[in-house]
């Protein structure tokens, strides 16, 4: 095994540290930003395209650059460390794996490079009212009409949809005896008529959406993937997303950790330093320890995705993991930083919400222990 | 970042494989044979695996060190206990790894000599002989067992306790006051000791398990000063430069042993009916279950990530040894005891059963674990010592007040 960052991935690590200490000098900027209408600056949007960040992951052939999941994996992290305004996720991850998939060449040609440049904006249309990340949970339908389909039903926690382009939507077309079969992805122009949004006041306070779909028409060459059988591409492509989910839990745990160590380094009570107290020095050195290990169980998944291994069970193992590290870790931070962390203008607050935040988001740590209950063969 | 091994780790890994099946389908005998710290151990097997190499990385080969890489060798140790295979990890990484170590560093080339080859071989064996009342975590208070200075040899006088391996290994290194007078950590030498020197006294201890530790009592002990490791009165300074070898010499011991239990334990629950369904269907189970999997891969990746520290280390590359080893240590001696008592709560009430009763699941072996692992909460320094030694060198706090 070999534990070391290449010597481009060092770079683009680096390179994402600067470059967010420098657009993001001080909260003032970062909060302008986040309460602004459109919730991220475009500006800093284009120069990360310039950089070649969001073409990252994406075939040069469709106008990226190659990179591995690895890659974007470190670049994540950074993204979370820095609290990132900008709805990097979406698109990349979110649309962009899903149609790598499952679109046909045409798609990916028109589609890809579009988010490869930054240009468009893709989220996911997956949950609904009530239900989580099971088929049978999926009950907007889409039903055939003249040269497309029809969409008609309720997506919950969508994000960023209100300035998507593009909503990757999972309806049922179809009603069979296995809930699993008769699902269908389509490709849904965020403009459409029939549709609409309504933000959702959520404790990341990270702009998600209920997305009403009433009549909302779809043409067919905006079908992803077959028929009836769009179970099969979520299965492939959410493992993916759990990878790159603890990428971003993982820099937030590593940023918590900074923040935590710093404070009760320059902190005193009592006429001492804070980490002077051995209590507190063991929650520090717990809170690393889940660090490192939240940070090796990402890497190896995300290896076994490039290495073309399977990597459902460790995708599975890592967001159980992950998300129990990253609101622990929150808690303890929360905890030694006493009432500097728990005013909401520091950004402790802010990782506090976003872990609770991720902690359900594409399954708690409770799904995922059944996944890997399941691929060890109970 | 490469989660994969070499070919060449994967043909070592087989060549122990081959010796393991070759071993159990031989049916070889060895008069020797015994149960160490709960680990099958046979001296025939023991000098197979230092054949091979895996007892002698890190060590010169002018010593007959192997060139097998640590990583090689974390392979060997996860295999070992996987494959329940009969050589005693524990005994390798005490007499190998951490007494061998302290020779390697802070030996005279005479002492290196005469005893990192046989000593590598699986030839002779080195315990500890630290711990004493009021100076187990805290080494550096040692002071009873006192050695005064006579020419050329020390006479020791005194005891030490829990000392694991005294009642068969050939020599100890021993934890010595050599001036009373010299404040904590200072006035301390490190002294070979033969067990079977005139003056000792060997009586045994039972832990909760029943694995026998000892009592050593010296009376006018003469130990030659030819047998001093490092300098007189700074065996302390040797010493503690090294105590990181103590947290996580077994590297993946605990790794494939874990694996073998839970594999076992899934088995168990598939086979096993309770409230009328397989225990495999409880949700409980399966939640304990995977957690326990989830956390065998951490502290496997853990562990590797220490090896292959030190092969970076060892070609001159900077990567924080002791810094990863303290995280490795942390976890794997929390991890097992958390482990070990999640497996009682799945086996319900047969999971008190110890070995030789009527109705233990997988032979009595869960409750055993539970007690032994006990153990790992304040051997090897103590996990919350450990924790200290995290928040000065991994964080940078200021110092504990």
């Amino acid at each position: 095994m070999d534990f070391s960052l290449t010597e481009e991935q060092a770079m683009l690590k680096s390179q994402a540290r600067e470059f967010f200490q420098r657009e993001l000098p001080d909260k003032a900027t970062q909060r302008a930003i986040l309460e602004d209408e459109k919730g991220y600056s475009p500006k800093m949007w284009r120069d990360m395209a310039a950089l070649g960040w969001q073409s990252l992951y994406f075939p040069e052939e469709y106008g990226g650059a190659g990179g591995s999941f690895m890659d974007v994996v470190i670049l994540l992290e950074e993204m979370s460390r820095a609290l990132l305004p900008n709805p990097f996720f979406s698109p990349v991850i979110l649309g962009g794996l899903f149609i790598l998939e499952a679109g046909s060449e045409e798609q990916k040609r028109n589609f890809v490079p579009q988010i490869a440049s930054g240009d468009k904006l893709f989220t996911l249309a997956f949950t609904e009212p009530g239900g989580g990340y099971q088929a049978s949970d999926i009950s907007t339908k889409a039903v055939e009409d003249k040269d497309g389909y029809l969409i008609n039903g309720v997506k919950l926690f969508v994000p960023d949809a209100a300035i998507a382009d593009y909503l990757i939507c999972v309806a049922r077309t179809s009603d069979k005896a296995l809930p699993e079969s008769g699902i269908t992805i389509f490709i849904v122009d965020a403009k459409s008529p029939g549709i609409t949004y309504t933000e959702l006041k959520t404790i990341a306070k990270d702009r998600q959406y209920e997305v009403v779909f009433e009549g909302v028409p779809v043409p067919k060459v905006n079908m992803l993937g077959k028929l009836d059988h769009g179970w099969d591409v979520v299965m492939k492509v959410l493992p993916k997303v759990y990878v790159a989910q603890c990428a971003q839990m993982v820099g937030g745990i590593d940023r918590v950790l900074e923040m935590t160590v710093n404070y009760v380094k320059e902190t005193e009570q009592g006429g001492r330093l804070l980490g002077s107290f051995q209590s507190i020095r063991h929650v520090c050195a717990d809170m690393l320890i889940a660090l490192d290990s939240s940070r090796f169980l990402t890497y190896e998944a995300a290896w076994k995705i490039d290495q073309g291994l399977p990597f459902e069970m460790e995708a599975s193992m890592a967001q159980a993991w992950v998300s129990d590290a990253y609101y622990q870790t929150c808690v303890s931070g929360q905890q030694l930083q006493g009432g500097f962390g728990y005013v909401d203008d520091p950004d402790m607050g802010l990782f506090t919400r976003r872990a609770k935040m991720l902690e359900v988001t594409f399954g708690d740590a409770e799904f995922h222990r059944e996944k890997v209950a399941q691929k060890l063969g109970l | 970042m490469d989660f994969g091994f070499t070919k060449e780790q994967e043909e070592l890994k087989q060549q122990f494989l081959d010796l393991c099946e070759d071993w159990r389908k031989g049916g070889i005998e060895d008069p020797n044979y015994e149960v160490i710290l709960n680990q099958p151990h046979s001296p025939l097997f023991y000098n197979k695996v230092a054949d091979m190499g895996f007892l002698g990385a890190g060590f010169a080969k002018e010593y007959g060190g192997s060139e097998l890489g640590h990583q090689a060798v974390a392979l060997f140790q996860e295999e070992s206990t996987y494959q329940k295979a009969p050589v005693s990890l524990s005994l390798a990484a005490t007499t190998i790894n951490f007494m061998g170590g302290l020779i390697n560093d802070c030996g005279s080339e005479e002492l290196k000599k005469r005893f990192l080859p046989r000593l590598i071989k699986g030839e002779i064996s080195i315990g500890q002989n630290f711990s004493e009342t009021g100076a187990s975590a805290d080494l550096a208070s040692c002071h009873t067992l006192v050695g005064k200075r006579e020419d050329d040899h020390f006479v020791l006088n005194g005891y030490k306790l829990y000392t694991s391996f005294a009642h068969f290994a050939d020599y100890g290194m021993t934890m010595v006051k050599t001036d009373p007078k010299a404040p904590r950590g200072e006035g301390i030498s490190l002294l070979l000791v033969d067990k079977d020197l005139p003056g000792i006294t060997i009586t045994p201890m039972y832990t909760l398990t029943g694995e026998r530790v000892n009592q050593m009592f010296f009376d006018d002990v003469k130990v030659s000063v030819e047998y001093l490791v490092g300098e007189e009165n700074k065996g302390w300074a040797c010493l503690s430069k090294h105590m990181y070898l103590s947290w996580d010499r077994r590297l993946c011991l605990y790794v494939g042993l874990f694996r073998r239990i839970l594999e076992q334990v899934l088995e168990y629950t598939k086979e096993t009916m309770r409230n009328g369904k397989p225990l495999s269907e409880d949700p409980f189970v399966r939640q304990k279950i995977a957690q326990i999997a989830i956390e065998i891969e951490a502290m496997r990746l853990l562990s590797y990530r220490r090896a292959w520290a030190q092969e970076q280390q060892d070609r001159g590359i900077d990567a924080d040894v002791i810094g990863y080893g303290a995280i490795v240590g942390v976890f794997v001696n929390s991890f097992v005891n958390r482990a070990a008592s999640a497996l009682m709560q799945i086996l319900g009430l047969e999971g008190q059963l110890e070995p030789g009763s009527k109705h233990a699941p997988l032979a009595g072996t869960v409750p055993r674990m539970y007690l032994m692992y006990l153990m790992r909460l304040f051997v090897s320094s103590g996990l919350l010592y450990i924790k200290n030694f995290i928040a000065d060198h991994n964080l940078g706090l200021p110092p504990e007040g």
